[in-house]
């Protein structure tokens, strides 16, 4: 029942539209009417009871709106209340119509009918703007007038630059020059691998909130998480709002961007539902999410600058065809986190758990798994729900190149996990591409044509927990790239071409690391039985034990064929050959029956 | 739900993806491909209701979660070999040889019908000697039969409390293979093959292969690696040791490749035909097994070719290595399917079935498995394959510690034993180097934490990343789990 009636509440924005139009149009009828001096015909009655109704009708939804959550600033509350007033006006007005048409006779329209169908309209048109605004945001009809907010809009399409306040000249506070002066200590450990892992072609860019995040969210949000609106409790019109978060928590835990519920809504496809902001609404470009992940990143100050230069993104080109080009022009790149993982992680813990992503794998491009089966290369998703996938070349690895890696492979960098390439033709050339997967854990490239110049590329996977090298063509200079690999647990090198002191030195710098060159040791017996006692007394002398299995007899006693010498029974001393593994039991059962010939 | 209204949805579906791709092409197709994405969310949420759609052998499933191991290689020691002589040492057996089996012991337990008929159930200790090998706890005592199986012995779990409830061996494999005594349930492998799909389109995702034992050998039915009610491409493949590893699978005399090509197609064009018309998910699993023949043709012939093995792999498994159809040539393609991405490969020894004359015949199976099953869990190692190859080395059940037939200072034979038996498993996430549960001094009853064959399969699904109570298929009427109502993860055996 409550459902229907909120489905009835939400009837307002359409409901709304019927009295303002009838009251307008009732209105200009009498003003014609009042300028040609004549009398209204009874159509004017008509609209005057119309527009009663509809705005009783406007008011009762309205009110039902009004109790769903995020209704509850002082706007809406002034909203009500004119709309109340509107429907008793409008009311009253009809009335005083109809008692117009019954008492004057001859027809002169009543003074006080139209004082009141004026004073209906002069409520009409505050309650209308301040519901508009509460839809729309604040300021949404002079909003073309005020030339300081960015349009929205990007006719042509292409990746909007950062705002332009974010100048490199903006000074900071404390008068340091950032980013690279932002001292990482002050900051969470988080924001070490910024230090450390610099964007090659990483552009200064201070930004303060003042000058860069209030304006977005002003821009793109506050419509509906601000002063007059407060969807899922959420506002993002103050600094103390912003912190305090809304329904699901803070949305901007200071420091840990992998952990911001914003950030995770914003990254979403636009047809998720829980993406934020709704589909159809102007949507943010990466790089201004970037610049919010900065912000978080470093701690989310609300005073002072911040280095809004995150990370290079992956190089990958997003080709969700899902997202609309207008949304995040056509070229724009993954949004991306950066690694949250001090760089050089301490000695891994004997867990099993694969760290968190350090950049979550966005939705992987359809049309690229598709060209992966096409070809027959196995892929599947590491477990339900996850981005991260798992791929296989085994069924066709003799014949992939590196051409044929680098086109499967190119759109699919940030997803890739779990990677086996063993097998197949590939040379260095592939091992570039793949060094710019971020989420690599586990790589498999037995048996190809890398040599140490590809493993020397993929040093700085930050990531990669188990590297399978064996059967190459290496050598002990692969060392010093190995001992690079900061989240390295499992190495296979079994004849890759490193010697024994380079698996020797291996673990001697790596204790942690398990190296596995083929040479595992073999289990030793510590200790051995030396004899087997029978019973508690030695056996009287009998029938001596059978020395050799070699068989007594030439044919079988049961069937009489030639003996298998696989199947030999020892039976009173004697071993006694069989032809085929079912006639010893038969002879077992019952020995008497049957003779055996030598 | 009501079967008819189930058949009903499966009609939509197929309209949907069918009829109506057609006549908008390349628009709905995307869309049938995001539902390819999501299907996997039908292992991950709720119960899968009615038959799957079909979504060919490429689908992109997934487990439930990362899983640590991504296939299985499942040693099946068809007839039961005795844990006594193996596995479960217990040396003050020894003075007891020849004595009766105490009451206390036995507790009335049901008997075969081979030796219930018996007069007594004199007590038959091992005859071999044992050594105890280092591992990650105090060290295992292994039987001398096994010695290169014993060296590895720190990659190993030995399971020393499994219990069944089967007492004969069809019933016993059966439960083994799909969780249930009755036949007719999916096999293991069909069940990894529905949940995981196949990880090379070039072989099948369920492979079988047999060696003939030395010993007393029992009935192998196919019905073992049989899908049960699961769509039929999930069945195990069984390759031949002898002349084609599959049959019909060369091209007759005369017959060219583009030949073969056109003819396939022209046969999937009318087969799709009647799949229209009679919207049985079967006929697209045909298509798409004849297709999986088409490059099994290429395929096979370079699985089987060992020639790209170098000596000293080849020495490693043992002189039977190149004879096709031994447990070592058997081993050396098992590590070969592991390579390519099979996903399940199940390889039986027969002939363990030891009712009388057990020594000799022990003699004969282990050295025909000792030295190859060894090599196979080395080769896996270094070419770091083990740690994601889950390793299961099992019987149907174990063997009494009484004798079946005469006892002497030399020969005995023991009878079928559901009570206590031992397995063991390596790699793909086991805790190495470990022995879980203990059997009393006769290893008749077990008095540490028993296993059962629930248990096992729950334990393995979980290492394979499926929680076993979401592995589910719908069948008459039910949902249809590999571990049926029971089966609990054991923890203690996950490293």
């Amino acid at each position: 029942m409550t459902e229907w009636l909120g489905v009835f509440g939400r009837l307002h924005p359409l409901v709304l539209h019927l009295p303002i139009g009838v009251l307008t149009g009732c209105a200009l009828l009498e003003l014609v009417n009042l300028l040609r001096r004549r009398i209204g015909g009874p159509e004017t009655a008509i609209l005057a009871w119309l527009a009663a109704g509809s705005a009783l009708l406007a008011a009762v939804t309205g009110y039902v709106l009004s109790r769903e959550d995020g209704y509850s600033s002082e706007a809406v509350t002034r909203h009500l209340q004119l709309g109340l007033a509107l429907a008793a006006a409008s009311v009253v007005t009809a009335v005083l119509r109809t008692r117009r048409g019954a008492a004057t006779a001859k027809g002169g329209a009543s003074l006080t009918y139209r004082i009141a169908l004026l004073v209906t309209l002069g409520i009409m048109l505050p309650a209308g703007h301040i519901g508009a605004s509460i839809t729309h945001g604040e300021g949404f009809l002079t909003e073309p007038l005020s030339t300081k907010r960015p349009s929205s809009a990007r006719p042509d399409g292409t990746i909007p630059t950062q705002p332009s306040q974010l100048t490199p000249t903006t000074p900071t506070p404390d008068g340091s020059t950032p980013p690279e002066s932002t001292p990482p200590e002050s900051a969470p450990t988080e924001s070490a691998p910024l230090k450390s892992n610099p964007p090659a072609t990483s552009t200064v860019s201070p930004a303060t909130y003042e000058s860069a995040v209030a304006p977005l969210f002003a821009s793109r949000c506050t419509s509906c998480h601000g002063e007059t609106k407060t969807k899922a409790d959420l506002a993002l019109h103050t600094r103390e709002a912003i912190l305090k978060g809304g329904e699901s928590g803070p949305i901007v835990p200071p420091g840990k961007p992998r952990e911001s519920e914003m950030l995770r809504r914003l990254r979403l496809p636009v047809v998720d539902r829980d993406h934020m902001p709704p589909e159809n609404k102007p949507q943010l470009s990466a790089a201004e999410i970037d610049l919010l992940t900065g912000w978080i990143l470093a701690g989310a100050p609300l005073e002072g600058a911040f280095d809004a230069s995150s990370p290079p993104p992956p190089s990958a080109s997003r080709t969700d065809s899902t997202r609309k080009p207008e949304s995040n022009g056509a070229t724009s790149s993954v949004p991306s986190l950066p690694d949250a993982a001090p760089t050089h992680a301490p000695p891994p813990a004997p867990d099993r758990a694969p760290p968190p992503p350090a950049v979550p794998a966005p939705a992987p491009p359809p049309d690229a798994i598709e060209a992966l089966r096409a070809r027959l290369v196995h892929v599947e998703a590491v477990a339900a729900e996850s981005n991260e996938l798992l791929i296989d070349f085994a069924a066709v690895a003799p014949q992939m190149t590196d051409a044929d890696v680098q086109l499967l492979l190119a759109p699919l960098k940030p997803n890739v996990a779990n990677l086996s390439l063993g097998r197949s033709i590939i040379t260095d050339a592939s091992m570039e591409l793949v060094a710019a997967m971020p989420n690599l854990l586990r790589l498999d490239v037995r048996r190809t044509m890398i040599t140490d110049a590809g493993v020397a590329r993929l040093a700085g996977l930050a990531r990669l927990e188990e590297l399978t090298l064996a059967q190459n063509q290496l050598s002990d200079a692969a060392v010093d790239s190995l001992l690079a690999m900061p989240a390295l647990k499992r190495l296979y090198i079994w004849r890759s071409g490193l010697s024994a002191d380079a698996a020797a030195r291996l673990r001697r710098e790596r204790p942690a690391l398990t190296v596995d060159n083929g040479d595992a040791p073999d289990s030793t017996p510590t200790d051995a039985e030396q004899v087997v006692q029978l019973g508690k007394t030695p056996p009287a002398a009998g029938p001596a034990a059978a020395e050799s299995l070699k068989p007594v007899n030439a044919n079988c006693p049961v069937t009489g064929k030639p003996v298998d010498p696989r199947y030999v029974i020892v039976f009173e001393g004697k071993a006694i050959g069989f032809c085929c593994p079912n006639c010893p039991g038969q002879f077992w059962a019952e020995p008497g029956k049957y003779e055996v010939k030598p | 739900m009501h079967p008819l209204e189930d058949h009903y949805l499966s009609i939509t579906r197929r309209r949907f993806f069918g009829h109506c791709a057609q006549s908008l092409g390349a628009g709905l197709g995307t869309m049938a491909l995001a539902s390819l994405l999501d299907g996997r969310r039908a292992l991950a949420g709720a119960p899968t209701h009615g038959p799957t759609p079909f979504a060919g052998p490429t689908a992109l499933t997934g487990p439930h979660f990362p899983g640590r191991a991504k296939r299985v290689i499942y040693m099946h020691m068809e007839g039961a070999p005795s844990q006594l002589d193996l596995y479960d040492f217990k040396p003050q057996l020894r003075p007891r040889f020849d004595e009766d089996l105490p009451d206390s012991i036995r507790m009335g337990q049901r008997l075969t019908g081979m030796t219930s008929e018996q007069k007594r159930f004199p007590v038959a200790p091992s005859i071999f000697k044992f050594s105890r090998y280092r591992n990650h706890q105090d060290g295992v005592w292994l039987s001398e039969l096994i010695p290169h199986t014993a060296s590895q012995a720190h990659e190993l779990c030995f399971i020393h409390s499994m219990h069944t409830d089967a007492i004969n061996h069809e019933p016993g494999i059966t439960f083994f293979q799909t969780g249930n005594q009755q036949p007719g349930r999916p096999s293991f492998g069909s069940w990894m093959s529905y949940g995981l799909g196949s990880a090379n389109a070039n072989l099948p995702t369920f492979v079988v292969l047999i060696t003939q034992g030395f010993g007393n050998m029992q009935a192998l039915s196919a019905r073992f690696w049989g899908s049960g009610f699961l769509p039929s491409e999930h069945q195990g493949c069984k390759l031949r040791s002898a002349g084609d590893p599959v049959l019909y699978l060369k091209d007759p005399e005369g017959v060219s490749r583009d030949d073969r090509r056109r003819m396939l197609d022209l046969v999937a064009d009318l087969n799709e035909r009647e799949a229209q018309r009679s919207l049985d998910p079967e006929v697209h699993t045909r298509i798409s097994q004849y297709e999986m023949a088409y490059r099994m043709q290429m395929s096979v012939p370079e699985l089987t070719d060992f020639s790209d093995e170098d000596d000293e792999t080849l020495a490693m498994y043992g002189p039977d290595v190149k004879k096709p159809g031994s447990f070592a040539a058997n081993c050396l393609l098992a590590r070969r399917l592991a390579e390519r991405g099979v996903r399940f490969i199940q390889l039986y020894m027969r002939g363990w079935d030891a009712h009388n004359n057990l020594p000799g015949e022990m003699r004969a199976q282990c050295a025909a498995v000792d030295r190859p099953q060894a090599a196979l869990l080395k080769d896996l190692r270094r070419r770091g394959l083990l740690d994601e190859t889950l390793v299961l080395w099992a019987g149907e059940f174990g063997r009494t510690v009484y004798s079946q037939g005469t006892l002497t200072q030399d020969n005995y034979g023991r009878d079928h034993h559901p009570r206590c038996f031992t397995v063991w498993l390596a790699g793909g996430g086991i805790k190495p180097g470990v022995t879980y549960g203990k059997t009393d001094d006769y290893s008749y009853n077990i008095v540490e934490n028993p296993v059962e064959v629930h248990d096992l399969h729950a334990t393995m699904l979980h290492l394979l990343g499926f929680n076993h109570e979401r592995l589910t298929y719908a069948h008459q009427g039910r949902d249809y789990r590999l571990t049926d109502v029971f089966g609990k993860v054991i923890r203690d055996i996950v490293a």
